[in-house]
């Protein structure tokens, strides 16, 4: 513990926990998807989960969720981060808003969105209220619809706190000089924040947008509640064939889940491979 | 070049007890190099944020050439500040640095690739434009930062410490470079340092700023030798204060009548002088004291006298130093060109 | 940008934030709300009542969501505060390698190693108990303590240990009275946090408590299908609070890239 430590020593119990837990989930994920331990060993869970239109559709459909969500999340992140780092009434609060809503649990607010949006919801009623549409038909469908509005509009709600809280913490501890600076140079205000404040913040920005890409692309709670049901996102398929009384289809269910940790594994080499 | 006016700034940032900036008034003359002078805290380098345009003051005026120029953001003011960091863009190469300023004003390529590559020749880095900031080492990050405000020719360059992160020994090199392109170029250099040997070598004239406000301007000599007041004398390391009377050329105090140079103020007062410019011997102001205390310090010994209930403490080369031994009389001589009256003290 | 656009931006962007929760705390207290009634026609504390009645499961849930979320950040902590140490403080071969096998575990969801974990535990006969979940809540929790454990430990300074042990302290006085009061607030924060994290965790409870394990947020989706909203309302209140408490606790020591991090996921 003291002087000279032996950092090795202090890591393994941690390390073996993670590499039991998941280097072996992920062994035995994708040993699942050959199909050992069944007896048929072989790619054919993988030939036919590739083969299928429905696998297709979906990872086409949860891709789109997570660039919808990312772009979006990191665009309006941005700005309330761009908001809230100066001064005025009710910055406080809109602050410790912005926190709360880190500590939600992904499953409520995706009920709250459910509540919120849906064609019977909160914003439906208040339509009906002002006399906009006569009933839930004519409100139009936001949540288990085709272009998956509602469940890019929780991951949205959700991650802009996370994006613009990063970017706020990077803000503060670059501090306002680098812009002073370009400022001083003859840079409009403008200027300096896409030349030089920007610039800055892109690792963060890569790295913050990076997690919420693999989030939403890979989460089940979201989906599953506010997805419609074909063609469905990748993980909620996954857990279909999981569920399956016909055991048959686990492999499959292994094999899209290992396709789900292919395309986040990718993401993190992407985005934080190179640390300085 | 510019002529810089601060006229009767007032600035307290929120929240702070004390004002930054109080009724600072200053006036850089064309082509000078002013030395803003001040311990941590007393606000110059707030001073420097005001007229580089970067915080707004509560009251008073900057004016360039007698003309206001508060309504006017930073980038479209003569003057380009350095700061103590250096604040060279971490994203961008030297090159790309050097060049910002004049991308902004939207000059042509060429142009800029060849007023980068002279003003890199100016400070010496002609070779790495290529290299990131960090590829750099402390010294050349603030040469980079020194050629990035001088490419742009600007009428005003402000200067926030460019010395303090510096080792000893690249010091001494980077100001002189600084001294060099400032006669070169001839633009109106206000730089703010808290070293008062560097304000002395660096500025024409010396600016002492004490608690938001100037105390005295001067050659560095004349704030050294002859303090306004008492801050002054303290700011520099004045250590002997003998209260008395002046008039006429003469002090009486308690060590007796002592004469003082020309045009010391009149008046009841307090009589200072450096400790380094007491001599041994006899002669014109010689008085007898008695050796309290003597305490090596290195280059200098100090000497800790006492007579008449007054204390003064002199810095002596060794060999003058030699044969002061506590509870010994000896003769001291106070020059009486190192003479000086801080009235009403 | 003026102050009166950014006031009416910071509104939009408040007002945005609160939107999903409105229906969640009004379905909490309402009876009946049909549509196209804006606001509930009878106001009651019925579903509160009913929520924690005798045959009601939402107090066992409750019960078992804090114990599995204390037990799985308790251990978080025990592993995860040496292995901080380990990488706040020194440098060492192989240190980028460890960094990045203990992000993945944050960023690859759960359900691509949760089917997997579930092969794993089915063999130590850890499905379907709440052990298996807690266990299997260390998959998110561990590297969360970690990172930020050694946050902390880097800003620690080692020196002060040996200097305690110059002075004539033992090894476990020098633990006990140097180096954690040191880093007290760093454990409060990783373990506050790492509660949240498990408490608010669906797929990974659902895969390996096999439904037996019933939390707070499987509870929750099983009163919303079966349409009882009022009780689902409930359950979303309860989930909401345990976040607000922490965040009212902690909330003036955290900078904002910590409680970033530490938000569920």
């Amino acid at each position: 513990m003291i002087g000279r430590g032996h950092p090795w020593l202090s890591l393994a119990p941690a390390l073996c926990v993670i590499a039991v837990l998941f280097g072996g989930g992920l062994v035995l994920g994708l040993a699942g998807s050959f199909g050992m331990g069944r007896g048929d060993a072989g790619l054919d869970a993988w030939i036919a989960v590739l083969s299928e239109g429905r696998v297709w559709r979906s990872l086409g459909l949860s891709l789109w969720i997570a660039f919808a969500s990312t772009a979006l999340s990191c665009v309006i992140g941005l700005g309330a981060a761009l908001l809230l780092r100066r001064r005025f009434p009710g910055q406080g609060m809109a602050r410790l808003l912005f926190q709360i809503n880190l500590t939600i649990p992904h499953a409520v607010g995706a009920l709250g969105i459910l509540w919120l949006l849906s064609q019977s919801g909160f914003l439906a009623r208040l339509s009906a209220g002002a006399g906009l549409i006569d009933g839930p038909a004519g409100f139009p469908a936001l949540t288990q619809d085709r272009f998956a509005i509602g469940i890019i509009a929780h991951y949205v709600w959700k991650e802009v706190p996370f994006i613009g809280l990063i970017l706020l913490a990077n803000m503060q501890s670059l501090g306002d000089d680098p812009e002073s600076a370009a400022r001083s140079l003859g840079a409009s205000p403008f200027g300096a924040m896409r030349l030089v404040l920007l610039p800055l913040l892109r690792p963060a920005l890569i790295r913050a947008g990076a997690i919420v890409f693999a989030f939403s692309f890979g989460a089940w709670e979201v989906p599953v509640l506010l997805g419609q049901s074909a063609p469905t996102a990748l993980p909620v398929l996954a857990w279909q064939r999981f569920t399956d009384p016909d055991l048959a289809a686990r492999p499959e269910a292994m094999a899209i889940a290992m396709l789900i940790g292919l395309v986040s594994a990718v993401l993190i080499r992407a985005a934080f491979a190179r640390r300085e | 070049m510019t002529r810089l006016t601060l006229n009767d700034l007032h600035l307290r940032h929120p929240g702070a007890e004390r004002a930054a900036l109080d009724a600072l008034s200053l006036e850089v003359a064309d082509g000078e190099m002013l030395a803003l002078l001040g311990p941590s805290g007393c606000g110059k380098t707030t001073a420097l944020r005001v007229i580089a345009g970067l915080i707004a003051p509560d009251a008073g005026e900057v004016r360039f050439d007698g003309t206001s120029v508060l309504h006017l953001p930073p980038e479209r003011r003569e003057a380009v500040l350095v700061f103590q960091s250096g604040q060279l863009f971490a994203h961008m190469d030297v090159t790309a640095n050097v060049g910002f300023g004049l991308r902004m004003q939207r000059r042509p390529k060429r142009e800029i690739a060849m007023r980068v590559a002279e003003a890199l020749e100016q400070v010496q880095l002609e070779r790495l434009g290529h290299r990131r900031p960090h590829e750099l080492s402390g010294g050349q990050r603030q040469r980079v930062a020194l050629a990035r405000a001088l490419v742009l020719k600007p009428g005003l360059l402000l200067l926030d410490e460019p010395l303090s992160s510096l080792d000893a020994h690249l010091r001494g090199e980077m100001r002189a470079l600084i001294g060099r392109l400032q006669r070169e170029t001839g633009i109106t250099t206000l730089v703010v340092t808290h070293d008062q040997e560097e304000a002395a070598v660096l500025g024409d004239r010396v600016a002492l700023m004490l608690g938001g406000r100037i105390h005295q301007i001067g050659t560095g000599a004349a704030l050294w030798n002859r303090p306004a007041d008492l801050e002054v004398a303290r700011f520099f390391g004045g250590c002997n204060f003998i209260p008395g009377r002046s008039s006429e050329g003469v002090f009486d105090c308690a060590l007796g009548r002592l004469a003082l140079p020309e045009a010391a103020p009149e008046g009841e007062g307090c009589l200072t002088l450096r400790p380094e410019a007491i001599e041994p011997g006899e002669g014109e102001n010689a008085v007898t004291l008695r050796v309290i205390e003597t305490r090596f310090e290195g280059l200098l010994t100090r000497i800790t006298a006492e007579g008449s209930g007054l204390r003064l403490e002199a810095l002596m080369r060794a060999g003058a130093a030699r044969g002061a031994t506590p509870g010994q009389d000896i003769r001291w001589r106070l020059p009486r060109e190192a003479l000086w009256v801080l009235p009403g003290v | 940008m003026s102050t009166r656009a950014r006031v009416a931006l910071g509104l939009v962007l408040i007002v945005a934030l609160i939107a999903p929760l409105l229906p969640l705390a009004l379905w909490s207290v309402a009876r009946g709300w049909f549509f196209p009634q804006i606001l509930p026609a009878n106001w009651t504390f019925a579903p509160w009542m009913q929520a924690f009645a005798p045959r009601s499961e939402i107090p066992g849930a409750l019960v078992s969501t804090t114990l599995i979320a204390l037990a799985a950040s308790a251990l978080a902590l025990g592993l995860g505060i040496p292995a901080g140490r380990a990488l706040g403080l020194y440098r060492f071969r192989g240190k980028v390698l460890v960094e990045l096998a203990l992000l993945a575990p944050v960023i690859v969801p759960g359900i691509a190693v949760g089917l997997g974990i579930h092969g794993v535990f089915l063999r130590l006969g850890l499905t379907n108990s709440a052990l298996g979940v807690v266990l299997v809540h260390l998959v998110p929790t561990l590297p969360y303590v970690i990172f930020v454990m050694s946050g902390v430990f880097a800003n620690y300074d080692a020196e002060a240990e040996a200097q305690a042990r110059s002075l004539g302290a033992r090894p476990l006085q020098v633990l006990w009275h140097v180096m954690l009061p040191a880093i007290a607030p760093g454990i409060v924060v990783a373990g506050l946090f790492a509660f949240l994290v498990s408490w608010s965790q669906y797929i990974l409870t659902l895969t390996i408590g096999g439904g037996r394990v019933v939390t707070l947020p499987l509870l929750l989706y099983a009163q919303a299908g079966a349409g009882r909203n009022d009780q689902a309302g409930v359950l979303a209140m309860l989930s909401l609070a345990p976040g607000l408490v922490i965040l009212a606790l902690v909330a003036r020591q955290l900078t904002g890239r910590g409680m970033a991090i530490g938000g569920t996921r």
